[in-house]
């Protein structure tokens, strides 16, 4: 007798064949999306009087993101012919950024560092903004600081913040420990590190003076510019400077550990990396950090209040100060070069949008901007305003050399010789020495 | 209970032998043609790309350029693969025996018919499944830093008895130290061996203990002279497999180190620093190059150990 349970052949075989038929057919059916897709795009490329979608991407936190995707909206009215999506992230994003790269399908507009100017824009990943310029207008930034980042004579990015290193001092813990307040009027690297060294004593040992200096690539270059070399750490080829200026550094670093005014190595180093709120100054660890001075709103955000004291220097009236931080960027990989150029403008330059976007980024590198926002600056930002002011006065004319290809992962390198001397293996000059090696290998490999 | 396994022995061998119903063999095909394509588009594809890119100077903006051999003669030059490999060798040479020596242990004891036999397996179990994962290296972060519970749990027996001077010391943070951390979080997902053990014992017949009380050997002797011959095919079995999963680890190292195999490489894994290569330095042919090295180094590993297997594995058919 036929067991019921089981299906005739025939049966059995039409039942095989309905699941393959439906397979292809959700196969065929997406392959048609994709198609379909393409025949949008290419649409729109050969006629371009619909609106065009301008993809706009940067990194930052919660704040940031309202803030832009307000922006974009209030660029898009302005423009009329686009549309803008977000694409938006508080971490990996230098990961997608170049995972997107190599697949092709990288946003049209970019939020890029100094360092990614130069390791995206010579590997031909960036749109040189000479061919697009008759759309953007950067008349309100200074020429200094619009030519800052320059790769191989060419400019692949507009700058949307002015930054400057300056010393977070955390006035809370100044008044609690019943410490005074640094002079920082043209005040030394030895004066700061005098001041620094009293306060492990002063707090009983519960907090450290500075934290530790000598990982910080950005001063560096600045220690550099202050010791006569007005090119900071880079040349063409690689390190411009002699060992002996690296040297200098780490030892001020390493000297600063030996004497208390900075913590112990695995101290520092586990509070290292990551955002400001996990670093020594951030935990409340140190009573000064060297930083980037747009973090001042997000140290303020911790509880304690800050203030921003000058840079230190080593002769008088050398501050040797830089002042890049952020930009925009078009990529190669954009259909729409020309409207992405608009939106980048009215990123950079509207007011309506300077309106939403304020300060958050750190202090605008437009001038007019600045002018429009500066009544509705808080009082940290305006902390960042008068300390730009006075830096502005003093900066060398020179814009320091950037960094060239493959010396985009000098930070991270400096970092680890850094660690390797502060935890006594390898003394400050041997560290400069071996820094200095690899860096200039990293970049003849990159040329 | 050897009754019941002789019986499923049978039940399995007699399922074996009845034929394949025609038919079947279509289904099953359709049936697997999923995984099929996913393992044409996701696995093969990428994995023959990589070994072509791997010849290229492909750098992820750039189309890629044939340069030869250039990435693999580079290999031989570059000092810090070297310390990565280095890391990875003390790392799997170290944990990796730890953990299946804490596996086997633990194992052993819940044999021994422990009341909530269940409870305790998926409470040991469970560590194999969050190990990797970022949240628990997170987690490993903050026990032992320097104000993590770590430290905090030395600090009290310090102040009961002082032994140590522990003071400001970041048992993640400092060179000598951070590798040791990432092993004990190794040795911590012992779980996963410890259930494929905790069956293999349940394999060794009962009559073969029974004897050996019979003729008086001692717990110690039954172990080395009748469990651990008898679990050799286990425990190979767990070598090979936790072997190949230490060489690949990443998450761990690049979330304790905050992605740069710091402090000074000490947690520099093979595959982190090839993850840096790839997507940090742009060196994506030099970094397909090493994921092939890495590929070589796994397939000599495993088979070295099948191939030292036939002088220690007891097989008993």
């Amino acid at each position: 007798m036929r067991d019921p349970m089981r299906p005739r052949k025939a049966e059995r075989l039409r039942r095989g064949m309905t699941a393959v038929a439906a397979g292809s057919a959700v196969l065929l059916t997406l392959t048609a999306c994709g198609q379909e897709d393409n025949l949008a795009q290419d649409d729109e490329t050969s006629s371009s009087t619909g609106p065009v979608e301008i993809r706009v991407a940067w990194w930052g936190a919660e704040g940031r993101h309202e803030q832009t995707q307000e922006a974009l909206k209030v660029c898009e009215e302005a423009l009329g012919n686009v549309t803008t999506s977000a694409e938006y992230t508080s971490q990996g994003y230098e990961d997608r950024l170049a995972t997107q790269f190599a697949a092709g399908d990288a946003p049209d507009i970019i939020q890029v560092t100094s360092g990614h100017v130069t390791s995206y824009g010579q590997r031909g990943g960036l749109v040189d903004i000479s061919t697009v310029m008759d759309q953007i207008d950067t008349s309100a930034i200074s020429p200094g600081v619009l030519n800052q980042d320059l790769v191989a004579g060419k400019n692949y990015a507009v700058p949307i913040t002015v930054n400057a290193s300056g010393i977070m001092l955390n006035v809370t813990l100044m008044e609690q420990y019943g410490l005074e307040r640094p002079d920082d009027e043209d005040w030394t690297w030895d004066d700061l590190f005098e001041y620094a060294s009293t306060v492990n004593e002063a707090s009983d040992g519960a907090i450290w003076g500075l934290q530790q200096p000598s990982e910080d690539l950005r001063l560096l270059g600045i220690w550099a510019r202050q010791l006569g070399h007005p090119d900071g750490l880079f040349s063409e080829t690689g390190v411009g400077v002699d060992t002996d200026v690296i040297s200098s550094f780490l030892e001020y670093g390493y000297d600063l550990q030996a004497s208390g005014g900075s913590a112990p190595a695995s101290v520092s180093i586990e509070h290292q990396g990551g955002g400001v709120e996990q670093t020594m100054i951030g935990t409340g660890k140190a009573l000064m950090a060297v930083r980037p001075i747009n973090e001042i709103t997000a140290l303020a955000a911790t509880g304690s209040e800050f203030e921003l004291l000058q840079l230190p220097v080593h002769e008088e009236g050398k501050t040797g100060q830089t002042f890049r931080s952020m930009s925009w960027a078009i990529t190669s990989d954009s259909e729409h070069p020309v409207e992405a150029a608009q939106v980048l403008n009215c990123l950079q330059g509207n007011l309506d949008a300077a309106d939403i976007l304020q300060a958050e980024r750190g202090l605008p590198a437009n001038q007019e901007v600045v002018e429009h926002i500066k009544a509705d600056l808080s009082p940290e930002q305006q902390m960042m305003a008068d300390f730009v002011d006075v830096v502005q006065e003093n900066a060398p004319e020179a814009a320091p050399v950037a960094p060239p290809p493959g010396a985009d992962t000098a930070e991270t390198m400096l970092r680890r010789y850094a660690e390797d001397m502060l935890f006594d293996r390898v003394s400050p000059a041997e560290t400069a020495e071996q820094f200095t090696t690899e860096l200039n290998q990293s970049v003849s490999d990159a040329g | 209970m050897p009754a019941d396994g002789a019986q499923l022995r049978e039940s399995v061998r007699k399922a074996a032998k009845t034929p394949h119903k025609r038919g079947d063999g279509k289904a099953a095909a359709l049936f697997l043609l999923p995984w099929f394509i996913g393992l044409a588009v996701i696995v093969v594809g990428p994995l023959l790309a990589s070994l072509y890119l791997s010849f290229t100077n492909y750098d992820l903006f750039r189309d890629p350029k044939f340069i030869g051999l250039e990435n693999y003669a580079r290999l031989f030059q570059d000092e810090r693969l070297g310390q990565s490999l280095q890391v990875t060798f003390t790392y799997v040479f170290v944990s990796v025996p730890l953990q299946l020596a804490a596996a086997l242990g633990l194992a052993m004891v819940l044999d021994r018919g422990v009341r909530g036999l269940s409870f305790y397996r998926s409470v040991f179990y469970l560590p194999s499944l969050l190990g990797a994962s970022v949240a628990i290296a997170i987690l490993w972060r903050q026990l032992f830093g320097t104000d993590g519970v770590i430290n905090q749990a030395l600090e009290w027996f310090n102040g009961i008895q002082p032994l140590i001077q522990i003071g400001t010391h970041g048992w993640v943070s400092d060179p000598d130290t951070a590798l040791g951390t990432l092993m004990i979080l190794n040795v911590w997902t012992f779980g996963s061996p410890m259930v494929i053990f905790l069956a293999g014992l349940r394999q060794i017949p009962e009559m073969y203990y029974e004897a050996a009380s019979l003729d008086g050997a001692s717990r110690f002797r039954q172990f080395f002279s009748i469990t651990f011959p008898m679990l050799t095919p286990v425990v190979f079995f767990n070598l090979v497999l936790q072997i190949i999963n230490a060489f690949q680890s990443f998450t761990q190292a690049f979330i304790v180190s905050g992605g740069t195999g710091g402090p000074v490489d000490s947690t520099l894994f093979y595959t982190l620093y090839l993850y840096l290569q790839g997507f940090a330095n742009f060196n994506m042919g030099y970094a397909s190059a090493m994921a092939w090295l890495l590929v070589l180094i796994i397939g000599a590993m495993t088979a070295l150990n099948f191939f030292a297997s036939k002088y220690w594995v007891f097989h008993d058919d």
